[in-house]
């Protein structure tokens, strides 16, 4: 037998053997109405090791081969369409033809934007909203993602970091704060489009249980999208333009290259924003590679990064909106060289590097093995001041009421604000003259390293821009096995380990017109002003000169680990679809100070505790199919998770000091739903109950009492959530259908805190375990009734139109702890001011939206999409607020100080009043 | 090749993308203020300013100010006899040299500028006067639409007063009003003023053989509010009366007292004996550290302070005592002291106050007992002129040698 022989049985052999492999699966996708083929769509058939992908032709045929007996999970997806899903189980050695599959347009689709963060102007704490990741099928999902997004609506009340985004298998919310990472990859929507989001409770394959929806979202080049996606956006609200590219393709055998850039911009003074000075430059780009080894392992390659610098906006009191007659007012920037500047900007620049290896080892077992690798700066510019006025505009003793003793000051204070944009806004030009006549001369200071030096005649900077920097190294390993044990059985698990180093400092962004900054704390300054050592924020280097680019005031290392395996197994009983799951993982973290301050040298420069923490969650649920069309499934979850860095430290900022007493978070959550799906009707309603205990968190404020920044530490919080929620989308009759969605919750705190309260100038307690008297309030951050009614047309010449109409009421304004202790109710002026809790205005958004989209010489497909939003103008609705931490003392008649306390007033987010979204895609 | 095409494009993005970050952050520097200068501006002297407030009426006369007694509204000439305040309508200016500084905390919303005639207060209401004006600094005051007034012997310049306090003028503190009013000259052009050398003697010339002044000679000391040097200084006392408490709970001449709304115990003013004050004020930090000591005096009156009322106010309902004990003074209360001084050759008996903020920076260190004091010259009367102390406030202890 010679070579040539030997090769050919082989590979008659191996044929017959892969032949194994000549089921193929086959379709035809035709858009209900008009009853058009649909070109282009997406269809992606996967169990849990494998997963193919075909593209509809012309006449909306698409065939798949190479699969095996089993079974499978189709998913055809198209933009503008909602997904199709179905299960399927192929026989040996059959083809399976679905014959024509009907997908039914839906307008929201091809929508994706990206949120302005807003943020409570006393914390760094950011809440960003998620993109929308692609069409989800589900009436109330898409409702909740994308029309209630406008009031910060959350799902079942949570923050967001019980929800969990996962790239390649690698959890990414950020690990100090447990936030949503969306701001890593923005305007990178066409790269992230393969994902899979599971919302609520539902299982999925990537942890064992999780209470707020995970989302995974896989960037292998191959899964992207063949060919150029062009984007353009354009928003009344975030950014004025976005352009967005991506391009996928095999550029070589079994090698494939994706790309994708997009950039943002809107500039502080575009008129159809409605918060002035708030603006976006941002960008962003993508790399992703992928090789195929053989048809067992594959090797991915992803590179991202988002740049960005964005300035925001503060809520403000209701006094300033009221004598502004404008809701939209924004404290934060002034007039400068004739521009808007901004003192208030995000800008970070995090890139992910990700590299991503499967290996199929049979039909029934995967393996996939992820690092990743974030890095970067983050930052947040605040004005810096040093024993000057305030140089905010709306400091309190800058407004009218403070001069309600005098009613020709109220009168001049008022006229000021309202002529004078000097008063009403930062007054840039004053801040920059002050640095200029500040020439000192000063001896006993450190100049790059050296101590004991002079500066002879320089401007010293009393007024500055600093950069509160948060700078991660976040290293990511994780290895996932999905395993098809029988065709009934699969069992999905993985081990994980993270490790992150978190920088923080401040960095000397603009020295206004100085040439210096001295790094000493202005208020032990204040408070022991003969005391060189105790006033000094790093003792290793006294009396620094800062310039700029240099770290100041503080820095610190925040070093956590979390590590974990976790395995979830589905069973299938006939109708009966089950699973259950747990994880089991530590959390440990330290911090690391790097700067000695003088206030507390034994205890803020070096390692702190290292604290550590078990957690683990049991999960079990299922799904039991009544009809295929109705479906009522159920999931319980009771789960243990570590408390985050920043709510373990009472002034991490200032010392090493950990909060007493810290206690994991407990949850116990189980819901219910049912689930209809049928060809005209497909309605949801769910129901959820969650009981969280144990929380903890740490807030800082400056106390007007102390004249000190302070501390809140709580604990022991516990809060309620539960309610139902309902989504239908009803298809009537010749393109016309309606679409709805009602959530409706209590979410409350269901215990009494303690808090303890501390002061950065000094290690004494203040108040220790005080209890805090809010048990049966509600929980802040979202409208707890959200409702959406809404009729569609679509025509068959693939234009469609809509109008829909939102509802929202019982939002709650976020509290201030201290209020409800008893040593202030007891000391209030009035008991009911101090302690009740305010309920935001309630309100009707009506919006409209209109799209179309065409084919062009089979090719090119164009598509466009308009909405307006908020068409009556609404701007009474508050969509965010909170209560200061300040509290103040009432002057009695004679002008002397009583201790009746009373609140400072709230400030508010007011949402915006009419304003579009408008979108433009071309794919080729 | 089309790869190739593909990855430059979007590397040209990437190009756009990041220059697209970079730029638009350029805010040219803004450019100096341009100082004030005389133009044709209606400049008077001080004295000239100040003698002109007895020639206009003085709207005290109209409005009801409260007393620190605690009957409620009283007409203020039925005591109140030498406070005097009226608006000035003419387009005058004043113009002098600032030689109050604000830098170590001792001169707090108090902008003092000297001219040749004499010195006068600009009650400025900022924290952090001297980032604005610095000493030596010519400043000018449009007086057109602000308040002269006349307090306890001392001219100043401020606004109309607040509702119902017994000063006859509140702070300028609004933006608007400092902007049109308080213009600051050439902030390079510096010239301290030197100040006036002057003995015990002259100084407290005035004084009538029983120790008071004579009211036209109080109205026409041209001397106050201006920068002068005292030789050889000593040390001969301190008031050990801490009414002079900030913030305020009480004052020796409030005979009703404050009573606790929520213990219903009243609070009534205290003494600490001048040995615990070797300092030259006290700062919060020394209050602190004084609550507990048993004040050792055999007068009647007692003091308890509060505390933040987070801590303290069960303990203090519990633990008030009757046997004088400082207690819970608030963690941000500091005490402004008076100390007295006397010639140190012994040829005159008169003495002059040296008083020092709490807050002052230097509050915390120790006096000097005996040396050449130059600051700010002021008088302090009761409110029908009686009982002057001459009050020399420091800038900083260079002012002191």
């Amino acid at each position: 037998m010679n070579l040539k022989t030997i090769l050919t049985t082989l590979l008659i052999a191996a044929s017959t053997l892969l032949s194994a492999q000549t089921e193929q699966i086959s379709g035809r996708v035709i858009n209900r109405t008009g009853n058009s083929p649909i070109q282009g769509a997406t269809v992606r058939v996967s169990n849990n090791i494998d997963q193919h992908f075909a593209t509809t032709d012309e006449n909306g045929q698409f065939s798949i081969s190479n699969l095996y007996a089993g079974a499978w999970r189709i998913v055809i997806s198209a933009e503008d369409f909602g997904n199709y899903e179905t299960p399927v189980t192929l026989q040996a050695n059959a083809a399976l033809n679905l014959g024509t599959i009907f997908m039914f347009p839906i307008s929201t689709s091809s929508v994706i934007a990206d949120i302005t963060s807003l943020e409570s102007e006393s914390s760094d704490y950011v809440q960003s909203g998620p993109t929308l990741l692609g069409a989800s099928q589900d009436a109330f999902t898409s409702i909740a993602n994308f029309k209630w997004r406008e009031t910060r609506f959350k799902a079942r009340g949570y923050d967001w970091n019980l929800g969990q985004t996962y790239l390649n298998g690698l959890l990414m919310n950020d690990a100090n704060t447990g936030n949503a990472p969306f701001s890593l990859w923005g305007g990178l929507n066409d790269a992230m489009r393969n994902s899979e989001s599971t919302s609520g409770m539902q299982p999925t394959n990537y942890a064992a249980g999780n209470v707020n929806g995970l989302t995974n979202i896989s960037t292998r080049a191959s899964s992207i999208r063949r060919g150029y996606s062009i984007n353009y956006a354009s928003s009344g609200e975030s950014y004025a333009h976005r352009l967005g590219v991506t391009w996928s393709g095999e550029i070589a055998d079994d090698l494939y290259l994706a790309l994708a850039g997009s950039v943002r911009y809107s500039s502080a003074d575009n008129p159809l924003n409605w918060t002035t000075g708030t603006f976006y430059q941002g960008a962003s780009y993508f790399i992703g590679l992928e090789k195929r080894f053989n048809f067992r392992e594959s090797l991915a390659l992803t590179v991202l990064g988002a740049p960005i610098k964005r300035g925001v906006s503060a809520a403000a009191v209701q006094e300033v909106y009221d004598m502004l007659d404008d809701p939209y007012y924004n404290p934060n920037w002034g007039f400068q060289d004739g521009k808007i500047r901004n003192a208030r900007m995000r800008n970070s620049h995090e890139p992910v590097i990700m590299l991503d290896y499967t290996n199929r080892i049979s039909n029934r077992l995967r393996l996939q093995t992820a690092a990743s690798y974030r890095f970067g700066k983050n930052g947040y510019t605040a004005l810096d001041w040093f024993d000057a006025p305030d140089p905010r505009p709306d400091y309190y003793r800058y407004l009218p009421s403070y001069f309600s003793n005098n009613p020709l000051k109220e009168m001049e204070v008022r006229e000021g604000w309202l002529s004078d944009p000097n008063v009403r806004h930062i007054n840039w030009d004053g801040l920059y003259n002050v640095n200029y006549n500040n020439n000192v001369n000063l001896s006993n200071v450190t100049i790059n390293g050296q101590q004991n030096q002079s500066i002879k005649n320089e401007r010293r900077s009393k007024y500055a821009v600093q950069n509160r920097r948060a700078d991660q190294h976040d290293i990511n390993l994780g290895v996932t096995a999905n395993s098809i044990i029988t065709d009934v059985l699969k069992i999905n698990g993985g081990l994980s380990y993270r490790w992150n180093r978190t920088e923080y400092f401040n960095e000397m962004y603009d020295l206004l017109g100085g040439q210096f900054w001295l790094d000493v704390d202005q208020f032990a300054e204040r408070d022991f002003p003969n005391n060189d050592s105790v006033i000094q924020n790093d003792l290793n280097n006294p009396n620094r000169v800062i310039r700029k680019g240099d770290k100041y005031g503080h820095n610190y290392y925040a070093f956590t680990q979390t590590g974990g395996a976790w395995a979830i197994a589905n069973v299938i009983f006939g109708q009966f679809d089950g699973y259950f799951g747990g994880d089991i993982g530590f959390t440990s973290f330290y911090r690391e100070g790097l700067m000695k301050k003088g206030l507390f040298p034994d205890n803020s420069y070096g390692k702190s505790e290292t604290l550590s923490f078990l957690s683990y969650t049991a999960q079990a649920g299922g799904n039991y199919q009544i009809t295929g069309n109705h479906i009522v499934s159920a999931n319980v979850n009771y789960s243990q998770r570590a408390p985050y860095f920043r709510d373990a430290f009472i002034s991490p900022r200032t010392r090493n000091t950990v909060v007493e007493d810290l206690e994991p978070e407990k949850i116990f959550a189980v819901d219910a739903s049912y689930t209809v799906r049928m060809s005209n009707v497909k309605a949801r309603l769910n129901g959820f109950f969650t009981q969280i205990h144990d929380r903890s968190k740490v807030m800082t404020f400056y106390d007007d009492f102390y004249r000190a920044m302070s501390n809140f530490a709580l604990s022991g919080v516990s809060q309620r959530h539960m309610g139902v929620e309902f989504g239908a989308d009803v298809y009537v009759w010749n393109g016309f259908s309606l679409k709805g969605a009602v959530a409706y919750g209590d979410y409350i705190y269901n215990s009494n805190p303690y808090l303890t309260q501390t002061i950065d100038n000094s290690n004494e307690i203040l108040a220790e375990n005080q209890r805090v008297y809010w048990s049966g309030m509600y929980v802040a951050g979202t409208p707890q009734l959200a409702t959406n009614f809404g009729v569609e047309y679509r025509a068959p010449r693939n234009w469609w139109a809509g109008v829909d109409l939102n509802y929202y009421n019982y939002s709650y304004i976020d509290m201030n702890p201290l209020r409800r202790t008893q040593d202030v109710e007891d000391a209030a002026a009035d008991w009911f001011q101090m302690t009740y809790q305010e309920k935001f205005n309630p309100g009707f958004v009506l919006n409209a939206n209109f799209g179309t989209w065409k084919s062009i010489n089979r090719k090119y497909n164009l598509g466009i999409m308009l909405s307006i939003n908020n068409i009556l103008n609404n701007q009474t609705m508050q969509s965010g607020g909170f209560e200061q931490s300040r509290l103040q003392r009432e002057r009695d008649e004679d002008g002397r100080f009583w201790e009746n306390y009373s609140p400072f007033p709230s400030k508010y987010y007011f949402m915006n009043g009419t304003s579009y979204f408008l979108n433009v895609f071309l794919r080729f | 090749m089309k790869t190739l095409k593909n990855i430059s494009k979007l590397f040209l993005l990437a190009l756009l993308a990041t220059t697209f970050t970079a730029c638009n952050d350029k805010f040219n520097n803004p450019n100096d203020y341009v100082p004030e200068e005389d133009g044709d501006k209606n400049i008077i002297t001080i004295a000239e300013l100040k003698k002109s407030l007895w020639d206009r009426p003085n709207f005290l006369n109209d409005i009801c100010v409260s007393t620190a007694v605690c009957e409620g509204c009283e007409i203020i000439t039925a005591y109140e006899q030498i406070a005097h305040a009226s608006w000035i309508r003419e387009d005058v200016y004043i113009k002098g040299r600032v030689i109050s500084d604000d830098r170590q905390g001792n001169f707090y919303k108090q902008l003092f500028i000297q001219d040749s005639t004499s010195g006068i207060v600009i009650k400025l209401g900022l924290n952090g006067l001297y980032n604005f004006y610095d000493v030596g600094q010519t400043v000018y005051v449009k007086c057109q639409n602000l308040v002269l007034g006349f307090y306890r012997g001392m001219y100043e310049i401020g606004y109309y007063p607040d509702n119902e306090t017994y000063y006859p003028t509140s702070y300028i503190d609004i933006p608007t009003l400092i902007d049109n009013h308080i213009l600051p000259g050439d902030p390079k052009d510096l010239q301290p003023i030197k100040s006036d050398t002057i003995t015990i003697a002259e100084l407290t010339r005035f004084f009538t053989s029983n120790g008071q002044i004579n009211l036209n000679d109080l109205k026409n000391d041209m001397r106050m509010g201006t920068l002068i040097t005292v030789k050889d200084l000593q040390f001969q006392s301190t008031e050990p009366f801490l009414g002079n408490m900030y913030p305020r709970f009480n004052s020796a001449t409030n005979l009703c007292g404050t009573r606790n709304r929520r213990t219903g115990v009243e609070i009534k003013p205290g003494l600490v004996p001048s040995e615990v004050i070797t300092t030259w004020a006290l700062t919060a930090n020394d209050l602190q550290k004084l609550g507990g000591k048993e004040v050792i005096e055999n007068r009647t009156n007692k003091v308890v302070f509060l505390n933040h009322v987070m801590l303290d106010i069960t303990e203090i309902s519990n633990t008030l005592t009757e046997d004088g004990k400082l207690l819970f003074i608030p963690r941000t209360t500091t005490a402004t002291v008076s100390h007295y001084y006397k010639d140190g050759s012994g040829t005159n008996t008169n003495t002059v106050i040296v008083r020092t903020s709490g807050f002052a920076k230097f509050a915390g260190l120790d006096r000097e007992n005996r040396g050449d004091f130059t600051g700010v010259i002021g008088i302090y009367t009761s409110r029908t002129g009686g009982f002057p102390d001459y009050q020399l406030t420091l800038r900083d202890l260079n002012d002191v040698k």
